[in-house]
């Protein structure tokens, strides 16, 4: 690990401040993703701005119909909070599938949505990449790519591996930014961004900004989803594919239907062609597995990850049997 | 007629415990000495290289830099055949290039990136097969095939074994890169003294093999050379090799002070040994009722780049298919190659889980052509207690192989069918097993079985020396180290019940070359038995000499111990405290035993029967363990409660092997693409299955009051106890371990497109 400078605002106006003084610098929040890739030479950082002394960001308040989340509330406080209820159930359930207890307890909100890919060769100092400004994609021809993406993929193929942003966009989500000019709110959909737009990036957060809040819009009392996560391992494992599904039973139908995939593309994946194939319709087995085909209908995957096709199906089918059952 | 046990047998608690709960124990990383420095490793980026020119001078000239350690000052001898301390050919990406010491470990960090190599990139070669083509790369000036040549092992006549076949039946299996996965990593301190070196150091041979291998890399003999080994945090077969320590060493005799060097967790996975890629193909010739009459097993294992144990790794693959089933006729070859990949060594039941993988999946898939429960198969052609059929080809008065060939020799005792009975008893085998793949629903339940047969524990040199204090202590000397398994805490037994002593008055010197007698390698599963005898001879002679001491005082020619008082034999009226006969003796008693256990009559093996339940999800290939029955023969149980957590413990990390943990390389590059917790899938606790132990055998006539090996044998049958249960689930034969997702669904994808 090299040096670097730890600072410490006490207001997301004096951290914008400190992030535009020039020379590298990032937001370190928990830093369960940020000091691993320090340490490991993946990446390295002149200044590193905390947000830990920032205490507005660890709230949690009412907000219109919804509520408005600190960008800075911890995951395990995610996973305890009783206002997570009722529609919102599946992000406290997908905080509940991050990591380990330990380090839900240092990870954050903000960090989540902002963590860096899982591409093994991303991941290794031995290895330039797209995404460390070298020239060539090494995992392509890999077979060994657990944590690449199966669609919406070109010249650089690491899956977005956060566990929330799947059901935050199942939930319409906005999130709030601040900058040097203000505050920002923009939906969660527009926040990520692939490598067609830039390679080194995987959402729109200038270099001068911060995450401050995610924002959940009302939800209908009786809208119900779940978050299921296929994994090699049962505890500390990232997804190799993952579904927020949710909708409201209406007179036997699905309505307000929202799928969105997780560890799929280098973003993560709202499928609204299926979710709508699912609207005003029962649930019936051939329907899901209708869905589920919909759902990976653009599916290019590369030889080692093909099978990713078949477990996210799997899932897909399974998510909608769950919420159907209520 | 034996007399009753007291203390062997009993669940004594384990030796320096409560050290560890309390954090107390000191491990080699713990050590500090006054002065000492810290050093760091600077690692090869390329998978095969030269180096044609090294810039230390920046280097040196940092910050509480004190040296930096080159090629050029490791020239006195080689650790092993293969491997130097710091060689100018490098053959992975990872192995040492060079070494810092300073003051504190971030500025011997800071140090490595101020070092300037000069790398002529080398051809390199990661894939076994390709290795040993005659055009590949050269890994080692040698040639690629590990010693020049294959292991070949062969009884009967295989050829008219299989000409006399109704049905012969075969299948190619595969296993991946395991890494060991001790907690506690590679680590090692050196500190002068004039001419005379002290080593600590994460070792599993302080006599057998650090001491000569630090004395070839240095340039010293063993006699200056002293090896320590403090707690060790996991050996599982692994931290036998000295590289670590001879840099270490070589760095504080250029610095004059001490230096210690701890690997990170990525270098132990990288530059640990690990155990490489296997490819196995086996054929198995049976009798028209369904009896093996020809088992013939062709292995190629991937060595990497370096490999310690050589070909004996190799060898072990051919242990179950050469003697697990009664069959006139067998053969073993296997090729060992070396490729540029991370260095291979010994883990844990060296080749042997992954040869009966091969061998017990082969057998299930015959009994179920054969519309015979897989169980009664094992009960009816396992090897019995008089060995296999055929000629002993061993001259008579040698001993006898524990990776036994031949026919004609029985085992010491084999308690194979005791364990098949009780563990199907237990898991309810014949109560609860359905035929393969008749299981629906997306979570589908199967149950396996598995058999497995290993080394005894014979065949190493062993010594002891047990000296009774005039304070009332028997002190116990064995040069063995105790690698976390308790060998401390069985060792003592022994020697307390040869002693007729409480365990408390027992107590325990080991691994420490200054003061204790050559010690053997702590492999092979050989403590008990080995270390074991000689502990139990010397604690008997020292027993001896001390009733002659007590007879003498009595002025009678012979004394026993009744409890604690020594009785004149043949006048009961006379007798002496044990207090009183300790204050008048003229000196401590001491028995010493030397011995190279082993027989000349029978084979002494261990035994082991294994049932696994899982559910299997076909849609999404995740396979979860829900039961687990081990069954071990491994003679007469000296401490059930540790023995109990060994075999789980082993059982434990053979099914995290079995289901998800490899190291990844990427062939482009020849880096390891997951030397961490995060990507290395290890064991969570919420995968933890409950796993029963049981100890259904009896005694065995040649082990220390009984007790037969027990540290590898657990592991043997695990990858095939679970890909049997796999396929009665779902009906999918598993051939390549770990059986991950992406394995299972393309087993399954493979079966039903043949299907089709």
């Amino acid at each position: 690990m090299k040096a670097f400078a730890f600072l410490e605002p006490a207001s997301v106006g004096e951290a914008v401040t400190r992030l535009a003084e020039g020379g590298s610098a990032r937001i370190i929040a928990g830093g369960s993703d940020l000091l691993g890739e320090l340490k490991e030479g993946t990446a390295h950082y002149e200044r590193l701005v905390s947000l830990g002394r920032i205490g507005s960001l660890r709230a949690i308040a009412p907000a219109g119909d919804g509520l408005r989340i600190g960008a800075a509330v911890t995951l395990a406080e995610l996973e305890h909070e009783r206002r997570l209820a009722g529609p919102y159930r599946l992000l406290a359930e997908a905080a509940r599938g991050v990591a380990t207890p330990e380090i839900r307890n240092q990870g954050t909100l903000g960090g989540n949505l902002c963590q860096r890919p899982r591409c093994l060769h991303y991941r290794s100092p031995w290895i330039d990449c797209l995404k460390k400004g070298g020239t060539d994609c090494p995992a392509k021809d890999s077979e060994h790519q657990p944590y690449l993406a199966v669609m919406g993929a070109s010249d650089c193929f690491a899956a977005h591996a956060s566990d929330l942003a799947p059901p935050l966009l199942a939930l319409d989500a906005a999130v709030v930014v601040a900058g040097p000019a203000g505050e920002r709110t923009l939906p969660l959909a527009e926040f990520f961004t692939g490598p067609e737009r830039d390679v080194r990036r995987e959402n729109v957060l200038g270099p001068d900004e911060v995450l401050t809040a995610v924002v959940l819009p009302g939800r209908a009392a009786d809208w119900r989803g779940t978050y299921l996560k296929a994994r090699e391992r049962t505890a500390g494992d990232f997804p190799l594919v993952s579904v927020a599904f949710g909708a409201r039973m209406e007179g036997g139908v699905l309505r307000e239907v929202r799928l969105v995939l997780g560890g799929v593309a280098p973003v993560p994946w709202p499928c609204p062609q299926a979710a709508a194939l699912l609207e005003g319709q029962a649930p019936t087995a051939e329907i899901a597995a209708r869905a589920a085909e919909a759902a990976f209908e653009s599916a290019r995957p590369l030889a080692g990850s093909a099978y990713k096709v078949q477990l996210g199906r799997a899932l897909v089918t399974r998510a909608i049997e769950q919420v159907a059952a209520g | 007629m034996e007399s009753p046990l007291h203390i062997v047998g009993t669940d004594a608690l384990r030796q320096g415990l409560a050290e560890k709960v309390r954090g107390d124990a000191r491990y080699t990383a713990d050590l500090k000495r006054p002065g000492m420095l810290y050093g760091r490793i600077l690692r090869c980026p390329h998978p095969h290289a030269r180096v044609r020119a090294i810039d230390t001078a920046a280097a040196e000239r940092a910050p509480g830099v004190h040296a930096v350690l080159t090629h050029h000052d490791a020239t006195h001898g080689r650790i092993d055949a293969d491997l130097a301390a710091l060689d100018p050919e490098l053959r992975y990406v990872g192995d040492e290039v060079a070494a810092v010491a300073a003051e504190t470990p971030a500025q011997a960090e800071d140090a490595l990136a101020l070092i300037r190599v000069d790398y002529e990139v080398l051809p390199a070669v990661f894939d076994a097969r390709e290795a040993l083509a005659p055009d590949a790369p050269a890994v080692h000036p040698g040639g690629n095939l590990v010693d020049g040549q294959r292991v070949i092992v062969e009884r009967g006549d295989l050829a008219r074994g299989f000409a006399e076949a109704a049905q012969v039946f075969e299948g190619t299996f595969r296993t991946q890169v395991h890494g060991p996965v001790g907690m506690e990593t590679r680590a090692a301190l050196a500190e002068w003294e004039g001419d005379h070196v002290t080593v600590w150091k994460t070792s599993r041979a302080v006599h057998a093999m650090d001491r000569p291998a630090l004395s070839r890399a240095l340039g010293i003999p063993p006699e200056r050379i002293r090896v320590i080994c403090t707690n060790m945090g996991g050996g599982f077969g692994n931290k036998d090799e000295s590289r670590l320590a001879s840099i270490v060493a070589l760095l504080a005799r250029k610095t004059g002070r001490p230096v210690r060097i701890e690997y990170g967790r990525a270098e132990e996975f990288i530059a640990g040994r690990n155990r490489q890629s296997t490819e196995n193909h086996l054929r198995i010739g049976v009798a028209a009722d369904g009896a093996p009459v020809a088992i013939e097993l062709q292995s190629v294992m991937n060595a990497g780049s370096y490999v310690a144990s050589g070909r004996n790794v190799t060898r072990r693959i051919g242990q179950g298919p050469v003697y697990l089933y009664r069959c006139p006729n067998a053969r073993f070859e296997g090729a060992t190659a070396y490729t540029n990949r991370p260095p291979g060594g010994s883990f844990r039941g060296l080749g042997a889980p992954l040869g009966h993988f091969a061998l017990e999946v082969l057998i299930d898939e015959i009994a179920e052509h054969l519309g015979v429960d897989p169980l009664d198969y094992r009960l009816r052609y396992q090897v019995p207690p008089e060995g296999q059929p055929g000629q002993r080809t061993t001259p008579p008065g040698q001993h006898i192989p524990d990776e036994p060939v031949e026919g004609g020799v029985p085992f010491s005792s084999n308690g194979l069918e005791a364990c098949l009975l009780a563990g199907a008893e237990r898991f309810g085998w014949r109560e609860r097993r359905q035929p393969n793949g008749t299981a629906t629903g997306p979570r589908r339940r199967g149950l396996g079985v598995a058999m497995g047969v290993y080394k005894g524990g014979v065949g190493r040199e062993a010594q002891a020396l047990v000296r009774i204090a005039r304070d009332g202590k028997a002190h116990v000397a064995v040069g063995v180290v105790d690698v976390g398994q308790g060998s401390t805490t069985i060792l003592a037994q022994i020697a307390a019940e040869a002693l007729q002593m409480p365990l408390e008055r027992v107590e325990m010197t080991m691994a420490d070359t200054a003061h204790t007698p050559p010690g053997h390698i702590t492999a092979g599963s050989s403590t008990t038995f080995s270390t074991g005898n000689a502990v139990k001879l010397a604690a008997e002679s020292a027993r001896n000499r001390l009733l002659e001491h007590a007879a003498a005082m009595m002025g009678v020619a012979n004394a026993e111990l009744q409890g604690d008082r020594f009785v004149a034999r043949g006048d009961e009226q006379r007798s002496l405290g044990i207090g009183e006969v300790l204050e008048r003796l003229p000196e401590d008693v001491q028995g010493e035993a030397t011995l190279v256990v082993g027989s000349s009559e029978v084979i002494v093996n261990a035994f082991a029967a294994h049932f696994c339940e899982v559910e299997v999800e076909p849609d999404s290939g995740r396979i979860r363990i829900v039961r687990y029955v081990a069954a071990q023969d491994s003679g007469r149980i000296v401490n059930p409660r540790m023995a109990v957590s060994q075999v789980s413990g082993g059982v434990l990390q053979f099914l995290g092997i079995a289901l998800r943990e490899e190291l990844l390389l990427d062939e482009r590059s020849g880096v390891t693409l997951n030397p961490s917790f995060l990507e290395h899938k290890s064991t969570a606790f919420v995968d933890f299955p409950p796993i029963e132990v049981l100890f259904p055998a009896g005694p065995d006539p040649l082990g220390p009051f009984g007790a037969k090996a027990l540290g590898e044998p657990p592991v043997v049958p695990v990858f095939a106890a679970v890909a049997n249960a796999v396929a009665n689930a779902i009906g999918v034969r598993l051939h390549e371990v770990p059986f991950t997702p992406k394995r299972v669904l393309a087993a399954i994808n493979a079966q039903q497109g043949s299907a089709r």
